[in-house]
């Protein structure tokens, strides 16, 4: 009797432990999750996958980046308006810019799962200040 | 004289001439891959003033100068270099003598990098590159990682399509605008006579 | 109400009795207020701060600044729900009216006073102001000038022909000055400033305002926020923003506040549900200030006890000053006609809605403004005029240049013939001084037909730049209790997000100066409150 019970006790403890482990760490669809959170041209061409960006241990737990993030490779916000200096002579260096210089965060303007915006077209017009923001 | 003597000495007079040869070709390959050499035609020159501001170029504390051919001729073997130098120092002198090479859209050519930078180049002195478990930018640690990675795919992706502005400071673009505007704001007749879209 | 109480009230705003004076709710013999009293017990604070002000745009900084200077001891947090600092004033002008300046006495103007001010103000404000508030911002100008300058800000001196002073529309005096580089350069500098010198004042970006917490004395004791919130600027109504359901982003979090919560949260201008159920015609005009100009705020303000008023009232800003349209024609695109008289005694108001009204007859197309060189001549404001032609003066601010007529008809899809015949009647009639609208040709100067290449036109569009409708505040900058009409502890508003100092109209020049001094006053007064806890 009590052989059979500690089994009894010793199988349901087991089969609880396997449902939880499973249930706790399924493996994410990361085809679909690639579908639904296309990445930008010039992200794909570097066969870049999300854990490139997202540090967090499970896709449910990912964050939009903040701009430290982005410039983990981009380098610093000096080094990216520095590539558009010849823009500095109109103020209209989008990265160092009359009404910010380098003080915009990155999302301001870009996206990555979705078309980015420019957030200078709020207020003007851009036509020969720059092209599409990527 | 006899046969023996003869042979000794055309093999004396083919060693001197071989050496000679091989000396004079080693010492045009070494004078013709510098900035000083390649940066001495017209349309090179915003390619040397830019390399001039980088840290390859010579901007830094150590007194390191690279050549243009470290990073645009091929290091993978002695005889892709050498085609590859030949080739380009026949095209380049052809065009830069005979057609207008104002004509060349340079702004455009730089999305082509991958095609005129070579990795052999980069790790011919970044040798360890791959192989770091510690940096200053812990981030490299990963990106480099994944070059890796990719090295043993269909599509391998290169150093240029991450660093894209490496070697020109990141400059290149801003002084072939000086010559080519991209955007017409620096006109002052430009607004003016904008039609609305 | 009781003639008492009235009398009451008002001397309460003269006097700017402080939180001393406050009678607790239940003493009234009220029942009911405006709020949930919240136990400060209940609430497992996650920060805490003496001063807590909402908003980075001009008052908000200034409030936060003098707050920080004056008590060096107490910790300042000058929170923004955006990413991007500095509000509506980042992109603004902020031209300022200012009696009494070194400029304008180089000029030789010695005779304005805050006086004047106030008569040139109150004439606008047609007499929806409550004075108190009004002498308080008429007064202060010049003080707000020193201290701009004292904190790292310089004033454009290339303006008013090299002087640094002009007379603005609606001014009898010239005393408006400008900051060099306008807006961008009075929050730059001030970031700079508390960067520098004041290590007891903290910025902090993403920081939603959801809930203003008022224990049961009604003394306001913290806030409910959300940290890391993210603002999207892509709905059709900004005002989505403020909605839970909608925008999701960020992490709740309370803030214990021991002194003084600061309101320098700005208008709400860009929220078409809020504006537009208070003027149906709102919903679809246009605005160009800060996306973050949402409601959400005032609605915070709202449900926890602040009085609102002046909700209806709103005022148009045209990218180029009104009293420089009459110059010109306005005309509707399709028939080349014209819809109002551009003079309109310089009523922004009356020229703004015949736009708003002629826009709605064509599918929202924009009426074009039509000067010919003769106009252009005239403008008083070339500064402005220069900007609209280098196509930096903001949506539809952009003036463009045609050799000719034709041309111009192209741009626009017009159609040449009815244009030219239209300016040809108007040219007719305006000889004669007998405009089809009322036009008064003495007005014109030598600007009295459209005949003179090169022209000139531009989109003219009204924005509904500044709402001023908000919480209605006392002397002391502090906020008013809807129930009890008794100030609330430790609540203060200041600038856009108050109401009462403006009316009708607000004249130009004259943001700056309320959000100044009484971003001033309610810094000052919320470091010297009484700490709850």
């Amino acid at each position: 009797m009590k052989k059979l019970l500690i089994i009894a006790i010793s199988f349901f403890v087991f089969s609880m432990s396997w449902a939880t482990i499973s249930e706790t760490t399924p493996e994410p669809n990361w085809q679909e999750l690639a579908q639904e959170y296309s990445i930008k041209p010039h992200h794909r061409a570097l066969k870049f996958d999300c854990v490139m960006c997202h540090s967090e241990s499970t896709p449910d737990d990912y964050e939009p980046l903040e701009t430290e993030q982005c410039l983990d490779c981009h380098g610093s916000s000096q080094k990216v308006a520095n590539r558009l200096k010849f823009m500095d002579a109109n103020h209209t260096n989008p990265h160092n810019s009359f009404h910010d210089g380098l003080d915009l965060d990155c999302y301001e303007c870009h996206a990555e799962h979705e078309p980015s915006i420019n957030l200078c077209t709020r207020c003007h017009e851009v036509g020969n200040w720059m092209s599409t923001v990527k | 004289m006899n046969k023996k003597l003869f042979v000794l000495a055309l093999l004396v007079v083919g060693a001197l001439i071989g050496t000679g040869g091989s000396l004079i070709t080693a010492e045009i390959v070494h004078n013709t891959g510098n900035e000083a050499f390649c940066g001495s035609c017209h349309s090179m020159e915003p390619m040397a003033k830019t390399f001039k501001l980088d840290v390859h170029g010579g901007n830094n504390d150590r007194g390191f100068v690279a050549e243009c051919a470290d990073c645009h001729l091929p290091h993978d073997s002695v005889v892709s270099y050498m085609i590859d130098k030949t080739k380009h120092g026949i095209n380049d002198v052809f065009v830069e003598t005979f057609t207008n090479t104002e004509e060349i859209d340079w702004i455009a050519r730089r999305s082509e990098r991958a095609r005129y930078v070579f990795d052999s180049g980069c790790l011919s002195c970044h040798q360890d590159l791959l192989d770091k478990t510690i940096a200053s930018n812990p981030k490299s640690l990963q990106t480099h990682a994944h070059y890796k990675n990719q090295l043993a795919k269909e599509d391998p992706i290169q150093c240029v399509s991450c660093h894209a502005t490496i070697g020109h400071a990141d400059q290149l673009r801003t002084v072939l605008n000086e010559t080519n505007p991209e955007y017409s704001f620096s006109s002052s007749k430009a607004m003016a006579i904008t039609k609305k879209h | 109400m009781s003639e008492n109480k009235k009398n009451t009230r008002r001397s309460f705003l003269k006097m700017g009795l402080g939180a001393a004076a406050i009678v607790p709710v239940t003493a009234l013999g009220l029942s009911n207020s405006a709020f949930a009293a919240t136990d400060p017990k209940a609430i497992k604070w996650d920060d805490e701060m003496d001063v807590l002000v909402i908003g980075s745009g001009m008052a908000g900084m200034i409030a936060g600044i003098r707050a920080a200077e004056t008590d060096p001891s107490i910790k300042v947090v000058v929170a923004d729900k955006m990413s991007r600092l500095g509000g509506s004033s980042l992109i603004s002008g902020l031209n300022m009216a200012v009696v009494g300046s070194d400029l304008q006495e180089k000029i030789g103007v010695t005779d304005d006073s805050w006086e004047l001010l106030l008569k040139d103000i109150e004439k606008e404000a047609k007499g929806y102001n409550h004075r108190p508030l009004t002498e308080v911002a008429a007064k202060g100008t010049l003080k707000l000038y020193n201290f701009l300058k004292d904190h790292g800000v310089q004033y454009d001196m290339s303006i008013g022909g090299g002087t640094g002073v002009k007379k603005l529309g609606g001014h009898s005096r010239a005393r408006c000055v400008w900051p060099a580089g306008g807006g961008t350069e009075v929050i730059k500098k001030l970031q700079q400033f508390c960067a520098e010198k004041l290590s007891n004042l903290e910025i902090r970006k993403k920081v939603l305002l959801e809930e203003i917490l008022r224990n049961d004395e009604g003394r306001v004791i913290g806030v409910k926020v959300r940290e890391k919130y993210r603002f999207n600027s892509r709905p059709e109504d900004l005002g989505d923003n403020d909605n839970p359901e909608i925008n999701k982003s960020g992490k709740t979090k309370y803030y214990k506040v021991k002194r003084g919560l600061v309101m320098g949260s700005g208008g709400y201008n860009q929220d078409r549900r809020f504006r537009g159920d208070e003027v149906g015609t709102m919903y679809n005009a246009a605005s160009t200030t800060q996306p973050g100009a949402t409601a959400g705020a005032i609605k915070a303000m709202i449900n926890s006890g602040f009085k609102p008023i002046h909700m209806t009232l709103f005022r148009f800003a045209f990218p180029i000053p009104t009293e420089d349209i009459l110059w010109g024609i306005l005309v509707n695109p399709r028939t080349g006609e014209r819809f109002v008289d551009e003079y309109s005694n310089n009523d922004r108001q009356t020229i703004g809605m015949a736009i708003l009204e002629e826009r709605r007859a064509i599918d929202g197309e924009h009426t074009v403004l039509i000067y010919d060189q003769k106009g252009a001549d005239e403008y008083h404001d070339q500064q402005r005029l220069h900007l609209s032609l280098e196509g930096k003066n903001g949506t539809n601010g952009t003036i463009w240049k045609f050799e000719t007529l034709e041309e111009l008809a192209i741009n626009f899809d017009m159609n040449i013939a009815t244009l030219k015949a239209n300016i040809e009647k108007y040219n007719i009639d305006m000889e004669k001084d007998q405009d089809a609208f009322h036009k008064p040709k003495s007005k014109l100067k030598t600007a009295t037909s459209i005949s003179k290449a090169p022209y000139y036109a531009m989109q003219l569009n009204p924005r509904y730049n500044y709402a001023q409708g908000g919480a209605l505040i006392t002397p002391e900058a502090r906020a008013i209790d809807v129930v009890t009409g008794d100030t609330i502890p430790g609540a203060f508003v200041c600038g856009e997000a108050a109401a009462g100092t403006y009316g009708y109209i607000r004249l130009t020049a004259c943001s700056t100066i309320d959000c100044g001094t009484f971003g001033m006053v309610a810094g000052e007064n919320a470091a010297k409150e009484q700490p709850w806890s």
